[in-house]
């Protein structure tokens, strides 16, 4: 190995991140964001990344008082030995749940829309495999990989979203309100869990360079994250209405199907193979993330080798729901309800420890 | 040693390449049948409907000298109860597996969008694999399957081209409006506009008949043995067709509407200067007309600014004088108004609804979405008060601008 011992910089970082995080606009998120929101869904990225500044300023701020620790240290020596412990099993479990019902949304996803007569069974080895295997290479090639791929997959997704202009209307995002304001407020309180993500990312801290970088590129990452989310769920509901896209499963695919490139039609074999690899970068980043935490709990060394059992953990029982396609989203739905307390609660209650500890206090005086 | 290495990383890399073709869903393009148009009939007394595909002969060469006696495609109807099963049933006569990855347009009859099950066989085409949201939506007078096989035109012998071609430059024309499955389903679930599909028919007109002007089945042509005619709009209320427009009211529409756009088209008006004569311009639209919609008052203000190239002159007049354009100009304005005031009464009492995409204006009005369906745009759309004004000027007069005096040459 080289001597950035599986470090990563600034650029790896951000690519991943956004990798990462704004699949979300392609997978089976934007429906959820209708349903609570109606037609105002695009302000609820905006007003739920402020509400998520709050919980990722303090975890960034925690990090960078704690210089030499990770987040998993700082949460064991916040929380002491026990709770700690409990935090991070908690933590993890969430995180094998949300896993488990994205892989087996997005197989079936590949398996109505692109794979029909693929058993799904296949479709999610395969899945499952290219992600493991990814994850057990390391994050420094994830982050590599990562920043190779990103701007082929922006440029296809902005493609994709330019190719709408003819037949979209903006008028569509009118009455501006959607379903009033204290039910966007509410809808946007309980979507901020969109930015989830950023939490786990930040247990990654540790493998980025320096915690200066990893607050710079999160600050970034987020920024272009919220943006990204906007202008997707702009772009469904002026192309569909918000009564068509309240039904559709998948949006984004739903107009990759549509667009066509002048007299160039069924392109969306063109959009296909970057959105399967923003998926791959995903999942091979969160089952990474997942490793690492099982390890910290379960005290491995080497837990790239844990890797490949969590994904066949993850393969068995994602393959499990009946009718998925109803099923997952509820289930995501019902998780999310649960995690936006996690997501909260966890830092301010890191925050309030270290504030009785008077280590924010030590910090000012040294 | 560090070469060999490589190549075999190569090698290595390059059998991944076999499995790129997928196991499951490989497909050979010679063992399919694509399917380029659908045609959809109501079979009497069931819930069956009647099928008929368009499967183009990839065998077929436009380029061909002629004799070889290969046809460009092939045309099969057949009874099946919704368009899923009905590939399967398909393949009982069809040897390639029948795929629909490439149908660009829907064409149904008359008789079946009058149906109002109707709607529910069209939310198949939500849940198949491979069609697109793009497949154009086409209403025929007669039933698809009699319209789908009777095209036969020489110029352009291949039934899915000319098909294509004439969606696409009627709607170049405005004589039909740009329908495709996006707004069909995207209309009726916001279920305050009216849809517009487009028209189309095979058959010649009765004779002894006289004809609307300007709809597909009513024009009259002589010579060629392909009578296929695309022009004017059904229209779709709820999912169910209710009435018709004709080519100009198509084309008023396109003009009005919010949605749809188009320029350049050809329109008639009655010449002030004899009674008989008639002068053909070009409309062309700079700026979007003007709609004031006040719901308090329940009026709707119209006003529509239009420039047109005057291309006729029948009346052999001069317009070098001013007078004499004004003249033209009142007059075409008061037509354009007449002509507008009669689609708003139509849409108002006959249809009860209106195509032109008001409810994106309405929506405005409203700070939420529930006050907004409270209104319920559809219902109160009949009792609205419509004033349409317009403002014509005049850019080109032809390529030559002024006609001799025929009574001056005359006398």
């Amino acid at each position: 190995m080289r001597e950035t011992e599986g470090k990563i910089g600034l650029k790896e970082f951000i690519a991943l991140a956004i990798l990462t995080v704004s699949l979300k606009l392609s997978n089976g998120t934007p429906p959820l964001l209708f349903k609570d929101l109606g037609n105002a869904a695009w302000i609820a990225p905006i007003l739920g990344a402020l509400v998520a500044l709050i919980p990722i300023w303090i975890i960034i701020k925690l990090l960078l008082l704690y210089e030499n620790d990770g987040l998993v240290d700082i949460i064991k020596n916040l929380f002491g030995k026990y709770l700690g412990f409990l935090t991070i099993l908690v933590i993890l479990l969430i995180y094998i749940a949300i896993i488990t019902f994205e892989t087996s949304e997005i197989v079936d996803l590949i398996g109505t829309m692109y794979y029909i007569d693929t058993p799904p069974i296949i479709i999610y080895i395969l899945l499952m495999a290219v992600c493991a295997y990814g994850a057990k290479r390391g994050l420094e090639q994830i982050g590599s990989v990562a920043w190779i791929i990103f701007p082929y997959i922006q440029v296809s997704l902005f493609l994709a979203f330019i190719l709408t202009i003819s037949f979209a209307k903006l008028d569509f995002l009118f009455p501006l309100l959607g379903p009033g304001s204290w039910e966007i407020a509410k809808g946007s309180m309980t979507n901020s869990v969109l930015y989830l993500d950023f939490i786990y990312l930040a247990f990654l801290a540790k493998f980025v360079s320096n915690k200066n970088i990893f607050k710079k590129g999160t600050q970034i990452a987020l920024l272009i994250v919220t943006l990204e989310i906007v202008i997707a769920l702009v772009v469904y509901i002026s192309l569909f209405d918000i009564k068509t896209a309240e039904m559709l499963n998948f949006p984004f695919h739903e107009v990759i199907r549509f667009v066509h490139i002048g007299f160039v039609s069924n392109i969306e074999m063109f959009f296909f193979p970057f959105w399967i690899l923003s998926t791959f970068i995903r999942f091979t980043v969160l089952l990474y993330i997942t490793g690492y935490l099982f390890s910290v709990l379960a005290k491995i060394k080497q837990f790239e080798y844990i890797i490949p059992a969590i994904a066949t953990v993850i393969l068995l029982l994602g393959i499990i729901p009946d009718s998925p396609a109803f099923r997952i989203p509820m289930m995501i739905e019902q998780l999310r309800t649960f995690s936006v307390y996690i997501f909260y609660l966890v830092p301010i209650f890191l925050w309030m420890r270290a504030m009785f500890k008077g280590d924010f206090k030590n910090d000012q005086a040294s | 040693m560090i070469k060999l290495h490589n190549y075999l990383k190569l090698i290595g890399s390059l059998c991944f390449l076999f499995i790129l073709t997928g196991c499951w869903d490989q497909t050979d393009v010679e063992k399919q049948a694509y399917v380029l148009a659908i045609g959809l009939d109501k079979l009497e007394d069931t819930n069956k409907l009647k099928i008929t595909y368009l499967i183009s002969n990839p065998q077929y060469d436009s380029q061909q000298q002629g004799g070889s006696g290969t046809k460009p495609s092939e045309i099969f109807t057949f009874e099946a109860p919704d368009i899923t099963v009905g590939g399967d049933i398909a393949n009982a006569i069809i040897p390639q597996q029948v795929t629909y990855n490439f149908v660009k347009h829907m064409i149904v009859s008359e008789e079946l969008a009058k149906d109002k099950d109707f709607i529910k066989s069209m939310y198949d085409t939500t849940k198949l694999a491979h069609v697109r949201r793009d497949l154009t939506f086409t209403v025929t007078k007669e039933s698809a399957s009699s319209f789908i096989s009777n095209i036969h035109s020489i110029i352009e012998s291949r039934p899915h081209k000319f098909l294509d071609l004439k969606v696409k430059y009627g709607y170049k024309l405005g004589v039909i409006p740009n329908a495709m499955l996006l707004q069909f389903f995207r209309i009726f679930e916001s279920n305050a506009d009216l849809f517009l599909a487009i028209y189309a028919s095979n058959k010649m007109p009765d004779a002894s008949l006289e004809t609307d002007h300007l709809i597909a089945g009513d024009i009259n042509t002589a010579g060629s043995k392909n009578h296929t005619q695309f022009a004017g709009a059904a229209v779709f209320k709820k999912g169910k067709m209710v009435g018709k427009l004709n080519g100009e009211e198509m084309q008023l529409t396109i003009l009005l509407s919010e949605t749809l756009k188009g320029n350049n088209f050809f329109m008639n008006f009655p010449d002030p200067f004899e009674k008989k004569e008639t002068v053909t311009t070009t409309v062309i639209q700079r700026s979007k007309p003007k709609v004031k919609i006040d719901l308090n008052k329940n009026e709707i203000n119209v006003h529509m600014p239009l420039v047109m190239n005057v291309l006729t002159d029948h009346s052999m007049t001069n317009y070098n004088s001013k007078k004499n354009r004004d003249i033209l100009k009142k007059s075409i304005e008061d037509d354009l108004t007449k002509k507008y005031e009669a689609l708003f009464k139509k849409t108002q009492e006959k249809l009860k609804g209106q195509p032109f995409g008001w409810s994106l204006l309405v929506r405005k009005e409203f700070s939420t979405f529930k006050a907004y369906e409270d209104y319920n745009w559809m219902e109160k759309y009949p009792d609205i008060k419509i004033t349409f004004s317009t403002t014509v000027e005049f850019d080109e007069f032809g390529r030559q601008k002024t006609v001799p005096n025929l009574e001056d040459l005359r006398k």
